[in-house]
Parts: C-alpha cells; structure tokens; sequence
C-alpha cells in the first residue's frame, strides 16, 4: 500500500506518491493538482472541500471558511452554518477529501501518509495536524517540514551538493531553512520562520491600506463587501507589473483606485522587513556570511511576487532559484519522502537530518526580580539536531513543597510567559526544606518535531511518563472519538458531478456580482446548463460544460482561482 | 572518544573527507532508527569539521592567531553574533552606515541633542562630507543618496521623540515603513540601530521611564527587529540600557489579533471558553469560620425543608385526612419526616455538588465557600464520598465533644482534617486580594 505525501497548505492543498520513477502529483476530482483549502457547508448540511467552496466564499461567506490553517494548535472554532468546527476538524475534512482523490486514482485503500507542516510550526501545531489526520483516517508516518521537503524535491531533481537556503512563503506562514545536501546526505542547518506572515497577510495589508484612505474599518463593512474587496486585491496583486484602476464598492460608495507597483511597495515594506529577519537569523545561527550560500530556492506561491524576489535578491546579491513549480514542491518533496520511508525502488539513500527550530524549556523561579515573571530555562536550544534527548535537574523552591509542577514551553524569550505554552506536567515530591527535593527533566524531540517530556523524582525513583496536560488544541481520546463520530456523520458531496456544481457556484457567484443585461445573460447560461444537467446524458453535459465554462472565462476574463 | 575515532579517521585538515566520512557511517546509523549513536556521530561530526576549520585558519593566518581561545569560541552556533563584521564586505552583517557621524553614540550623539531640533523636512544638515565626495562614481552617489535620506529621517524621529505633552502615536511613525530605503540591508540595520542609540540616550535622560510605549515599540520592534537582535544590541548598549528600552515589550502581551487576522470567512470564531480553574486563585485564601459554616448548614436544611420535606409533609397530611386517620400530632410528625428526609438528602446533596462544578452546596453557595482539596482544587468524587463518610462517623458518633472542639480549631474542622480537604471563604479571600491592591 502506498504512503502518499500530501502538503497541507493555508491556501492550497496537494498530495502525491512515489512511483518509482518520479514523483506523480495526485489531481483532485475537478482534475485541478491543487485543492484549495476552503471548506463550505452549503444550506442542506452537505460538506464541500476545494474550488467549489472557494467559488462560495464571498456569497456565503458566513458558511465557508479559507485559511484556517492559522487556528492549528488552538482552542478557537469556527462557526459555519449552525456547525462549529475547530481548526484540526476543518484540515481533516481537507485531508479526507485528499485521501478520497488519491484512492480514486490509486484504485487502492491509502492509509498512510507523510505530512508536511511548516519548520517554524510548534509543538501544539503539530499535534493538531497529526490530530486532524487520524480523524481522516490516515496515519501519519512522519512530519517533514516544508522547506525540507521543498529541498528533498530540488536535491533530486538537480542533483547538485552545496549550501542551498530554502525561502517558503506560502499563503499564511514563512519559513526559512538553511541546508547542505553531500554524498546523500541532506543536512538541515538551521531554521528560522514566522508563523504569522504570507500571502494573505498582503492582500491583508492592501485591504487595510485602502480602508485606512477611506477612512472605514473592517468591523463597518458587511462580510460580503469584504470579501468581494478581498477578492479583487487578491487579483490584483496577482496582476502587479502595471498600473491597474479598480472600482471598489465600499458599502453603499464606489470608489476608484489605482494600484500601481509604487503604492503596492509602499504598503507592504514592513511585511518585506519582517521577511528579513528570520532569513538573517537563521544565517546567524548557522554562523555562515551569505557568500557561503550556493543558492537561494523560492518555494510557495507567494514567491512570485517581484517585490519579494527582488528584496531576496539585493539581500544575497543574486537572483534566486525557482525552477520547480512553487506550489507543488513541497508536496512532491513529501512524496519523496513517503518513498523514502518504504525504501521505494529508484530512491537512492538518501538521509536526511533536521534540527528543531525552537528552544524548548520549562519556567524556573526568577528570584531577583518577581515582579517580571517567572524565567524560562532552556532545556533543548534552538536548531539542536534531531531526534534529541536532554535532562535537566530542577529542584524544589520553598520549604515542605509537595508537588512540582513542570511547565513546559516553546520560545526564546527570556521570560517564561511571552513564549508558547505547550503543556504541564505535575509531580509529587516529597517534603523537606528548599532545594533538598531535586526531580530531573528530560526533553526528548523525535524527528517529526513532537516533543516528550518525562519526569523522574530522584529522591523516591518514581518517573512520570508523557503527562502533558492541557495542551492547547489537542483533543483528548473522548474527544476525538466524539469528533470522529460527528464528522463521520456529516456529509460530503458526492464525488461524481463535481465539476458541474463547481461551475454552477462559480455562475452562481457571477450572477450575484453583476448586474443589469449582464446578470441576466449568466442567469440564461446557468438554466441551460441545469436543463442538459437534468437529461442526464453524458454525452451532451460534456459538451455543455465546456461551452458554459468558455462563455464564463469569456465573461470574467480568467477565472480567478 | 574523541571525534576522529568515531569517525573512523585520522586528524585531518580535509572537510570533504570528514563530510564523505559522515555520510558513509549515517547511511547506517539513521537518526530514526538509531537516534542515540546517530547524536553521538553527529557531534562527533560538528567537533572535526570545526577542528578542521581552526587547522585551516591557523595555517591560514600563521600560528599566533591560532590561539586557544578562538578554538573555545568556534563550536557555539551563536559565537556568530559576537563575529566581527568580515573587512572585505563591510556592509554586512554591520550594523552601521559607515559614513555617518551621527551613528556612534560616545561622541557625537549628546552634541547633537544640545542643538535645537531642525525642521522636520530639511533635506540639508551641515553635510560636508557630502561635498568631498560628489564627483566620485554612481556606487558612491548611491552611498551618499543613503546618508542623506537616513539623516534626513533620523531627524523626523527625533522630532517625534521630542515633541512635548502627548507622545507621538503608534501611526505616526509609519512613515519609516513606507519609506523604499528601508528595504536596503545597510541602510535598515544602520536606521535601526541608530534610532535604538537615541531611546537609549532617550532612557538615561528620563531617568529609567522607558521613551516609548507599548503599542509604538512594537511596531518599531516589527520593522527592526530589536528583540531578535536583542544579543548583538546588549553588546552594544548595554544590558541595562536595553532592558530600560524594551521593558514595554516585555510587560506586553500578544494577543490573538494575528491569529484571527488571516482568516477567510466562517459566521464567527469562537474564542476558547474560559476554563474554570483558568480563574485566578487569590493569594492568600481563609478556612471559613465555625459560624458560618453553621450558617451554611442552616440554609440548606431550610431549603431543603422548604422544597423536599414540606411538600411531602402536606401530602401525606391529606390523605391521612382523608383516610380519617389524621390527629394532632402533626407538629411532631413533620420533625420525624424532616430527620428521615432532610438529612440523607442533605448528605446526598453535599455528596453530589460538592464534586461538582461549583464546589458548594446551596448554602455554601450563597456564602461563597468552596470545598477543595490541599491543592485547592476540586474534589473528585470519591474523595467527596469519603469527606461525607467522615463528616457522619465523625459527628454522629460523638457529637457533643466535636462541636466543643471544633470551636477551637478556627475553620479547619475535625471531619475536614480526617477527610484531608478544606472549606475555603473564597468570597472573602478575593476580597481581601482586591483590598490589598
């Protein structure tokens, strides 16, 4: 049975599979090798994953959601319909419908499958992506990290050895990773990132730019507007390179505006400031000067913005790489890797190495000054090589103290508060004066960046396993039974007729964006689509779609997506 | 053992050789597989090519910069902040334009704070190094096109820190982001750097309130990224100075606002409910007085009595009375059906809630008392059970002695102490917090 390697994405989904001869990247049921990562519910309770929830994102807004992959690792849920779903829910429902594509097109059962999530992603992230692929059904046999996988699709394809910085800007979040790849071996050097930045967060900025002119706020203008106001800065972003005039309806105004490559640098500098920093501390961290880097590889869709590939390449004073296709890198990298882990045929042995982007740590007791908080002692530091074990021993600090609670955190703030709170664990010792007690900590990191904390009480002998509590966003076995059963129960559309009903949502979102004569002529378009749809001849609905979705590309000039 | 053993290797110079070594044993020694030998190997690894890196160096440069401590400092992967910008490049990674005067803090910054602020926009400080380098080449131009604009903004900050009464806000110091300048290394890092130079003079001068708030040094955080070069910027400055700057950023905290930023869509997002032991636990908490809890106890006998035995009481009234078996002794029945009713169901209704969620009977309740155990956390449930167990064995059996007793023992009663929990007066001890503060 094969291992499919799938990437995750905040905007888009892939998924792929070793072959043997290379990689083959899995296209959905629209035939599309991406799946965007929207999830719909439409008015019967019917799940929609992909390009025919993205169609209803502005119409239905209240009932679709894109971009969700920034809630991972937390307590916040979602509101569609009447439905509430939390983060790790919404990606299993993206990862079902992936599933569902490859055993379509394997023609076998998949159950297997190697995940890619962002370097930077932490421990609470990658529980929740592990999470929401068992509610999928899939067993995840490794998380790799994006850039990595990215370099796995790029070391083989250009089997070429050196120092290569890889830069994923990706919808939602960026990474860095600094690797060197040498007799088959593929060494992460570092890795640096930052979970808050993508290509939504530029679309984001122009929005709020435009808003900021107009002097009106997110909360004043109505879901719809917004996200038909998202939808055409998106558009025009992709479109960047000369000057564009839009119409922009704010509420009950129109306004005129001119995007020009000028206003799009001016507003999204501190974005491009904010690219910087993880990419130089990454090279700090690895001590290298960036003569040393052989290449500069662009993953991710965002990296096709010239405003970003120009900043890149006055930082390192050449032209990055981009010689594969940036959305579907990372997902082949995966693939790769899933045939790594069944010693597919055609694989030469290759090994790879990572490091663990973050510090890991507990809270000790800050006694010169209280009043700030509690420190944050680090246990395993930043881009140590993984899999990685460490003890700690930490003592008790107070007289007749009988339980030691181990707080455990992700971060490199010096004070323990302002990093990620990743779980506790409480042990009971026994009592006697301060500092008598001593309990030793051990940290253990694997290679899917899952950490595992254990506890051993040194006076008594008595070790405490794996104990971490209240870590956000992960559910615990009820709940996950629970969620299985609810999402087992929810409907999906069916698979056949796909195509048809991604057209009619697209007519359907035409229709509701224009007006007069032209209105009228998409209403026309539709019902007679509906009726050959209703003859049910195979024959003539082919036929059908291709004129309805011509005269559609006619209307909007290109389809969005 | 040392590295080269591990290896397989004699000493050697040759890093291609120590790679091609590496990966030949890591092709056995997978870090999934094996991942203790693996750490082993790869330190072991780290340890010859920075051996090999000082070989190198010190043939390199001649056998007196070979020194012990350069050997100490190479293997620490942050060693790299403390490294000396290369002379070759010295745009990178220096932190400084290095035309600009006003850069180095020792010197000239206090003449220039003496000096009456200039107008905002003046493009032309008394520049004379300008004048000596105009007819030199494009690249130089471009140099000189940068010092200019970064003292030309300089300027605008410091009359932004300047202005009196009501600090500048956080929008305006956009002006800095949209600037196309700031996209240069050199130029970013030396602005940067050269802004943090005026918050510290800035902090010495107002003894220690830091010159920014919050929200404004966030921003500035965003585009300089002092916090993440907090290291090479101590170095600098000084510790202290630092954490007189920073200190806002320390105190703030991140929300969820760019968590919630980026999503598309969804009726609403529901924020995660708030637990119930999230809320805060005073300080200092008290054990409830004997009368008070004698008071709690009343309450719910009453209320009790009020919604259980009365009801009960008065039907069976009726149809004694219309059985014609009624008499004048109902005064007296009611107390037998309030001791064979009002009791188990109090134990029964202590047994229950004060496992539960709100940790109090109705009485307590009212009172706002919480049953807890030693770690003041609720009960579970069996240990509710045996508090139950031993609030009867204890006062049934010897009823008299024990109230006497527990008069004396300030709150901590003896069937708290057999069943190793405590009654806490949380409404008191959250008042006295508050009037503390």
């Amino acid at each position: 049975m094969a291992i499919v390697g799938i990437d995750l994405g905040t905007t888009n989904s892939a998924c792929g599979v070793w072959t043997g001869q290379g990689v083959e990247l899995i296209s959905n049921r629209l035939g599309d090798v991406l799946t965007p990562s929207v999830v719909g519910v439409d008015a019967s309770g019917e799940i929609m994953v992909g390009r025919t929830a993205r169609q209803r994102l502005i119409h239905h807004s209240d009932r679709t959601v894109a971009a969700f992959k920034r809630l991972m690792g937390t307590d916040h849920k979602v509101t569609l319909g009447n439905q509430r779903f939390s983060a790790t829910e919404l990606s299993s429902l993206v990862l079902r419908s992936l599933k569902e594509d490859a055993e379509a097109h394997l023609g076998e059962p998949v159950t297997e499958a190697v995940i890619s999530v962002p370097a930077y992603f932490n421990d609470n992230q990658r529980h929740a992506t592990k999470q929401a692929a068992e509610l999928a059904g899939l067993t995840v046999r490794r998380l790799i990290n994006e850039p990595t996988a990215a370099a796995m699709a790029y070391g083989l394809h250009e089997k070429q050895e050196g120092l290569f910085l890889i830069l994923d800007l990706g919808g939602g979040t960026f990474d860095v990773s600094l690797l060197e790849f040498f007799d088959g071996v593929m060494e992460v050097h570092a890795s640096a990132g930052d979970n808050f930045l993508g290509g939504e967060d530029f679309v984001d900025a122009m929005i709020d730019d435009v808003l900021a002119r107009h002097e009106l706020s997110r909360d004043s203008l109505p879901a719809s507007v917004m996200q038909n106001l998202y939808l055409q800065m998106e558009g025009a972003k992709r479109r960047l390179g000369n000057t564009q005039t839009l119409t922009l309806k704010l509420g009950d105004r129109e306004v005129i505006h001119e995007v020009t490559p000028e206003w799009f640098a001016g507003v999204v500098t501190p974005l491009l400031l904010r690219v910087k920093h993880p990419i130089e501390r990454a090279l700090r961290d690895a001590s290298l000067h960036p003569d040393k880097v052989d290449d500069v590889v662009l993953v991710g869709g965002s990296t096709r913005l010239a405003l970003f590939r120009s900043t890149v390449g006055k930082m390192f004073g050449r032209l990055p790489s981009c010689h594969l296709d940036p959305d579907t890198v990372v997902a082949m990298g995966a693939a790769i890797q899933a045939g790594l882990l069944e010693r597919g045929e055609g694989l030469d042995d290759v090994v790879l190495t990572d490091v663990c982007p973050y510090t890991l740590g507990t809270g000790v007791v800050n006694e010169d000054n209280p009043k700030l908080g509690d420190y944050f002692l680090p246990i395993i530091e930043r881009n140590s090589v993984v899999p990685i074990s460490v003890e700690r021993q930490l003592s008790t600090a107070s007289d007749n103290q009988t339980k030691m609670k181990i707080l455990i955190y992700q971060g490199e703030n010096r004070l323990v508060e302002k990093n990620v709170y990743l779980g506790e664990l409480g042990v009971a010792v026994p009592k006697g004066p301060r500092g008598q007690e001593s309990v030793t900590v051990r940290y253990s990191y694997d290679m899917n960046g899952l950490l595992e904390v254990d506890v051993k009480v040194e006076s008594t002998g008595k070790t405490y396993y794996q104990l971490i509590e209240h870590t956000p966003g992960a559910l615990s076995e009820d709940d996950k039974a629970r969620s299985l059963e609810r999402l087992a129960a929810l409907k999906f559309h069916p698979r056949d007729g796909e195509e048809n009903r991604a057209l009619l949502a697209r007519g359907e979102r035409l229709y509701e964006s224009s007006l007069g004569e032209r209105r009228e002529w998409v209403a026309d378009l539709m019902g007679r689509f509906e009726q050959v749809l209703d003859r049910q001849n195979p024959l003539d609905i082919a036929r059908a779609q291709k004129k309805f979705r011509e005269a559609l590309d006619s209307l909007e000039g290109e389809d969005w997506f | 053992m040392g590295p080269w053993h591990v290896l397989g290797l004699e000493a050697t110079g040759d890093t291609r050789a120590i790679k091609r070594a590496y990966a030949r044993l890591l092709k056995s020694t997978r870090p999934d597989e094996h991942p203790r030998q693996f750490q082993a190997l790869h330190a072991a690894y780290k340890r010859a090519l920075s051996l090999a890196e000082q070989h190198a160096r010190a043939a390199d440069a001649g056998p007196e910069t070979a020194t012990g401590e350069q050997a100490e400092r190479k293997p620490v992967a942050t060693a790299a902040e403390t490294l000396p910008p290369s002379p070759e490049r010295p745009e990178w990674p220096a932190s400084v334009v290095p035309d600009d005067p006003l850069v180095a803090p020792e010197e000239s910054e206090p003449a220039f704070l003496d000096q009456p602020p200039p107008p905002a926009r003046d493009p032309e400080p008394a520049w004379t190094a300008a004048r000596e380098l105009e007819e030199r080449e494009p690249e130089e131009d471009e140099r000189l096109a940068a010092s200019r604009e970064h003292e030309r903004l300089l300027i605008q900050c410091q009359a932004l820190l300047d202005r009196e009464g009501q600090p500048a806000a956080e929008t305006e110091w956009r002006f800095l982001a949209s600037n196309p300048w700031m996209l240069d290394s050199a130029f970013h890092h030396g602005l940067g750097d050269a802004l943090m130079a005026r918050l510290v003079e800035r902090s010495r001068q107002q003894e220690g309130t830091p010159p920014l708030d919050a929200a404004t040094l966030g921003y500035l955080n965003s585009l300089f990224d002092w916090e993440g070069r907090r290291g090479l910027l101590a170095a600098r400055f000084g510790d202290a100075a630092m954490e007189r700057v920073l200190a806002p950023l320390d105190a703030s905290s991140s929300g969820d606002q760019a968590l919630l930023r980026g999503l598309r869509g969804g009726k609403e997002t529901v924020p995660p409910a708030r637990q119930a032991n999230a809320e805060p636990k005073p300080e200092t908490l008290y054990f409830t007085g004997m009368t008070l809890r004698m008071v709690a106890l009343v309450i719910d006998l009453l209320v009790l009595a009020a919604l259980l035995v009365m009801p009960i009481w008065v039907v069976s009234i009726m149809v004694a009375d219309f059985n014609g078996t009624g008499g004048d002794i109902r005064i007296e029945s009611f107390m037998s059906f309030f001791l064979v009713l009002a009791v188990p169901a109090y134990l029964l209704m202590a047994l229950v809630m004060e496992a539960g969620p709100r940790q109090a009977t109705p009485g307590k309740r009212m009172l706002g008392l919480r049953v807890t155990n030693r770690e003041f956390q609720r009960l579970p449930f069996l240990h509710n059970l045996w508090r139950v167990i031993a609030f009867v064995v204890v006062n049934a059996l010897t009823s008299k002695v024990v109230i006497l007793v527990n008069l004396f023992l300030k709150g901590y009663l003896l069937h708290d102490r057999v069943s190793r929990s405590y009654v806490i007066n949380w409404a008191r001890s959250q008042r006295e917090e508050k009037d503390a503060k």
